[in-house]
């Protein structure tokens, strides 16, 4: 039997970045951790840090079977699920004409209907004890992104827009629901999982190169500290009322401060027409 | 913001960009998204202006820049390298004029009384500066896939305005050596045109109209805003938009 004052942590994307700091500053608070990545292997040292608390498998996101058994995995090791914390994902960097339809595919496989896969998957479990609470992993750059990572912005906005309906249908049955949106964080993020645009269009060279320039410039060196994500996040499933959105880091608040401001400003320009769009009264 | 929030983004290198047009230029093209980057060589203002255009929303830097410095030009080739590795935009707005009516000359025409060392001084700044600034800056402008080059010169370059042109006020603006130094930036403009003509790269001459900053006085008839218009206007052009032209907004100047 488990310690019913702890919380249960189901983390998708473990193996390294925010999903691995997660585990380990939960592990540290004495919390159960059901870490998860595709290759479970990765998953070994976590293991090590407390035994009897963490359990790991291997899951693959865009796999429904092997969602399935891992929710099932965890409901056997740990009873419940208290927070399933949606951290699976990758980005892919180009513009958005050179990436195919197959990449496109599948980043949104993994950042997009992962995360609403495993969402689905837990939810059961979560709506029978009438509580719960899912993180959602997204970004800063579901505010809009610069050219060059406009397809990761799309798969991000598209799992944003389903959570922010899904946290008012799932809301009267106790389950809450929150939208990480970091900047940029000292990860993996624009290393070697990132993709870059599978097709090579010359009109876009100036553009591309630009892309390489920014990546070479921030990779290793952004200003966030993973740690303070994860716990901003304990703080959030601790809170009373807890934010649909989270920003996190400086840079994130800009970001989203500057598109507020752009479309304010673009809305009161334009509102005239807007309104006049309706059937007379 | 950082490196990925400018990815895309043009940059523009303003020579003079603490006050005057050079500032109502950052202010506008700042509106139109582009990073702007100010030389100045006073820092305080330099500072402030960056914090008032920072207000207006605008994404503004400074460096601290002397266009008569030759040093300075490829300090400032090695920053913008280093930080943007290209330059969209270079306005060559700074400019001296050192014939005023605090000195001994004549505001009117100085051209018999005007001293070697104020000649020099103003072709120094004026000229030999911009034209130094410009080849330096040449190689990372080519770098941008549109690269653009305004010079601010004056209606007061115009030859053929000042020999033809029965304009009232026009007695009272016989400034030789700034009017000269203004002539010899149209040639380095329409020369550097014609040399760029095969390449992305286009290069022209703006009057800016007679604006209200320290140089014009509070009494001309154009606000900073309209002032840096055809600056704007020349910095931002498309594709089709001319090379090697000498203009005050969408009109075309006689050389």
């Amino acid at each position: 039997m488990i310690d019913s004052t702890k919380r249960v942590w189901f983390i998708t994307g473990c193996s390294k970045g925010f999903g691995r700091v997660f585990v380990e500053a939960l592990a540290a608070r004495g919390d159960y951790v059901f870490a998860t990545a595709r290759v479970a292997q990765t998953l070994e040292t976590l293991r090590a840090l407390a035994p009897d608390r963490i359990r790991t498998t291997a899951l693959d996101v865009t796999d429904l079977a092997s969602i399935e058994r891992a929710v099932a995995t965890c409901i056997d090791a740990f009873g419940r699920i208290d927070v399933l914390v949606n951290n699976a994902g990758f980005g892919v960097a180009g513009p958005i004409e050179a990436i195919s339809d197959a990449q496109t595919r599948a980043i949104f496989d993994t950042n997009f209907f992962g995360s609403l896969n495993m969402t689905r998957a837990v939810l059961p479990h979560m709506r029978a004890r009438r509580k719960g609470h899912v993180i959602q992993v997204s970004s800063s750059h579901a505010w809009g992104a610069p050219p060059g990572l406009g397809m990761y912005s799309a798969s991000k906005c598209a799992l944003e827009g389903a959570s922010e309906t899904m946290a008012k249908e799932i809301e009267p049955f106790g389950i809450r629901m929150t939208i990480l949106q970091p900047g940029p964080f000292k990860t993996d993020f624009l290393g070697a999982g990132l993709q870059l645009a599978d097709r090579d269009i010359g009109d876009y060279a100036s553009l591309s190169h630009g892309i390489g320039d920014a990546i070479e410039a921030n990779h290793l060196k952004q200003p966030g500290d993973p740690l303070g994500v994860a716990r901003a996040m304990v703080e959030v499933v601790e809170a009373e009322q807890p934010p649909l959105r989270l920003l996190m880091g400086k840079i994130a608040t800009e970001r989203a401060r500057s598109k507020i401001e752009q479309v304010s400003g673009e809305f009161a320009r334009w509102e005239k027409l807007a309104l006049a769009a309706d059937f007379a009264a | 913001m950082n490196a990925i929030d400018n990815i895309g983004r043009k940059v523009a290198f303003i020579t003079g960009g603490n006050r005057g047009i050079g500032l109502g230029t950052a202010l506008s093209l700042g509106r139109e998204g582009v990073h702007v980057v100010l030389g100045a060589r006073d820092e305080a203002s330099g500072r402030k202006a960056v914090a008032e255009l920072a207000e207006a929303g605008v994404q503004a830097e400074y460096l601290r820049f002397d266009v008569a410095d030759a040093a300075d030009h490829e300090r400032a080739r090695d920053y913008l390298d280093d930080k943007f590795g290209k330059l969209d935009i270079l306005v060559n707005n700074a400019g001296i004029m050192l014939e005023t009516p605090e000195t001994e000359f004549n505001q009117k025409n100085t051209t018999s009384v005007v001293s070697g060392a104020a000649l020099r001084g103003t072709f120094e700044v004026n000229f030999f500066g911009l034209v130094g600034l410009t080849q330096v800056l040449l190689p990372l402008i080519q770098r941008a896939p549109a690269g653009r080059i305004v010079n601010v010169t004056s209606i007061l370059a115009s030859l053929n305005i000042h020999a033809t042109s029965e304009d009232p006020r026009l007695p009272n603006h016989r400034q030789f050596a700034y009017n000269a130094s203004k002539t010899a930036v149209n040639a380095f403009t329409i020369h550097l045109a014609k040399e760029l003509a095969d390449t992305p790269v286009k290069v022209n001459a703006a009057h800016p109209g007679w604006v209200r900053t320290d140089m014009g006085g509070p009494h001309a008839e154009m606000s900073v805003e309209e002032g840096a218009a055809t600056t704007v206007r020349l910095a931002l052009l498309g594709e089709d938009g001319p090379s090697g032209a000498y203009m005050h907004l969408d009109q075309p100047l006689p050389w």
